[in-house]
């Protein structure tokens, strides 16, 4: 399921890095890619249809990317789903406790093109595929 | 007040009266001792059972004519009693006690020129009185005041002076200035202020003086009075921490203003306004750049697929041919319209300049506000403890730190301790 076609969630409330991420996934050939401005818009579209990838920042209104996460991994449906989360929170604690939610890697912003590349292939290896 | 029991005595043809509750006693005349400096009225002291007193004599005192052979051996000292103050009258004979009733008065004012005299009894009998004032008769000094026990004063370890004095005398009032002048020099010499004491002094005279007319309503009064003057210190010290607290808010009130006020209700608004605005800026400036980054991509995997026919050896395109030439053409144009997106990506950058310039407009505020915040602490002089930081997200890491992951290896060394 983890080959260029999959779904991916990008989520993120500042549209610039949306599209950026956009731009660096497409570079990566992964080009059905949906966005959501915040946890809360994107777990109602996660219930709504089926993703394969989520791709998370942390600081956002509403709902967080760790609550996001929670959610996530405490839904029977979603919990198997992987969860990158990139992110400017950079604190031991943060990553710790990303971590403890259940999160299947973690970048910290500025990132580049190829740390993305790489822990993305991270995860999906690790997820079996 | 008038009406009462008297002891009458004569000085020459007239017919005096005191008060019998002025009188302590009557004595035959005994020996004086003349002192220096005696008033012109007083005749000697005299030691009355070990109290020193004042004998005056009455004759002079009320102006009566000198006597002119009247019997020697039936003049008497009369003990008069006032207050604490006594002293002895000579009198040419007494007479006897009488009482004399309200319809036997008339006011002196009308029939006397002695101060002394308060008013005129004229008796069933006939007989004329003249209803004399005790304390009036009183000499100016009174030699009581030499006892010790009388007067005192003590400097008490507040360096305060307490005077301590049975009070007594006509009026109080010689007594009175005595303390005053007292103080006066106390104060002098060390320098202190005993003004209220003074006060209080002053109130003491009003209050005998109203204690001897019998004026007791007046005399509540004074002790109302006086008991608000001895809370003097009481008043004084809430004054002194009245005027700390005012001062201390007139104190907070230079620091604070005007710029406090400035910054809280124009600055920091136009801050933010003028931070939103940076993001609005670098917004559509990051999008513009990456409309255009995201146009020159794909115009990219254009240019590559020309440059492939181009290049194609199979298909050995001969320049001249029409398919070369349009190839030829697309690339230029390309170029050409790469190179205008570039520099309009250049351009798109100008927003670092005005953005630039208004943080560091906010960075100056925040700074100035910082400032502020730090001279209200001084000012309050409170130690504050820093409370403990709520839970929120740090955002991005600009310092390095003590548990500050900086970069992504950091992430992934702490990643692979959790076996990522």
């Amino acid at each position: 399921m983890f080959d260029n076609k999959m779904k991916i969630l990008v989520v993120d409330d500042f549209p610039t890095m949306r599209r950026i991420m956009r731009n660096l996934l497409k570079e990566l050939n992964y080009l059905n890619v949906v966005e959501a401005e915040d946890g809360s818009a994107a777990l109602a579209k996660l219930k709504g249809e089926k993703f394969d990838f989520v791709i998370s920042d942390w600081n956002m209104p509403n709902m967080s990317g760790l609550d996001l996460l929670k959610s996530v991994r405490a839904d029977a449906d979603l919990k198997g789903l992987p969860f990158l989360m990139v992110t400017a929170e950079a604190e031991k604690d943060n990553v710790v406790e990303a971590i403890q939610a259940g999160v299947s890697n973690y970048i910290v912003k500025p990132f580049t093109a190829a740390t993305l590349k790489e822990k993305m292939d991270k995860v999906i290896e690790k997820h079996g595929g | 007040m008038l009406e009462g029991k008297y002891i009458s005595f004569k000085l020459g043809e007239e017919e005096f009266a005191l008060p019998i509750l002025n009188v302590q006693e009557i004595i035959n005349p005994v020996k004086t001792t003349k002192l220096p400096d005696m008033p012109p009225n007083t005749i000697g002291v005299v030691n009355l059972r070990g109290k020193v007193i004042s004998v005056i004599d009455l004759r002079k005192k009320l102006s009566i004519a000198s006597e002119n052979g009247n019997s020697q051996n039936k003049k008497r000292v009369i003990v008069i009693n006032m207050g604490r103050l006594t002293c002895g009258g000579l009198v040419d004979s007494v007479t006897g006690a009488v009482e004399v009733k309200k319809e036997h008065l008339k006011e002196a004012e009308l029939v006397s020129k002695v101060d002394c005299v308060q008013a005129i009894a004229t008796l069933d009998d006939d007989r004329v009185l003249q209803l004399l004032d005790a304390a009036s008769l009183m000499p100016a000094t009174d030699e009581s005041v030499l006892d010790e026990d009388v007067v005192g004063e003590d400097i008490d370890e507040d360096g305060k002076v307490v005077v301590s004095k049975r009070i007594a005398g006509r009026g109080g009032g010689l007594i009175v200035k005595e303390i005053q002048d007292r103080i006066e020099d106390k104060a002098a010499e060390t320098g202190e202020d005993f003004e209220h004491i003074k006060d209080i002094v002053e109130e003491i005279q009003v209050l005998l003086d109203a204690l001897s007319a019998g004026d007791f309503k007046k005399v509540e009064e004074i002790i109302d009075r006086m008991s608000v003057l001895g809370e003097h210190d009481l008043f004084s010290e809430v004054g002194k921490v009245t005027r700390n607290l005012h001062n201390a808010i007139k104190d907070f009130k230079s620091i604070i203003d005007p710029r406090l006020k400035n910054m809280a209700l124009e600055d920091m608004p136009d801050a933010s306004d003028k931070l939103s605005w940076v993001i609005t800026k670098t917004e559509e400036a990051a999008g513009k750049t990456i409309s255009l980054m995201e146009k020159n991509i794909s115009l990219q995997s254009d240019l590559i697929r020309k440059l492939d026919i181009l290049d194609d050896p199979s298909k050995k395109l001969k320049k001249g041919s029409k398919e070369y030439k349009e190839s030829l053409k697309f690339l230029r144009s390309s170029l050409e319209d790469m190179n205008s997106d570039f520099m309009d990506v250049l351009i798109a950058q100008e927003y670092q300049d005005i953005t630039g310039q208004i943080i560091k407009k906010v960075i100056d505020l925040v700074g100035e506000v910082e400032g502020q915040l730090v001279e209200l602490v001084k000012v309050f002089g409170v130690k504050i403890e820093p409370e403990k930081k709520a839970k929120c997200l740090a955002g991005p890491q600009i310092k390095e730190g003590k548990g500050i992951l900086t970069s992504q290896e950091d992430v992934d060394s702490l990643l692979s301790e959790f076996g990522f």
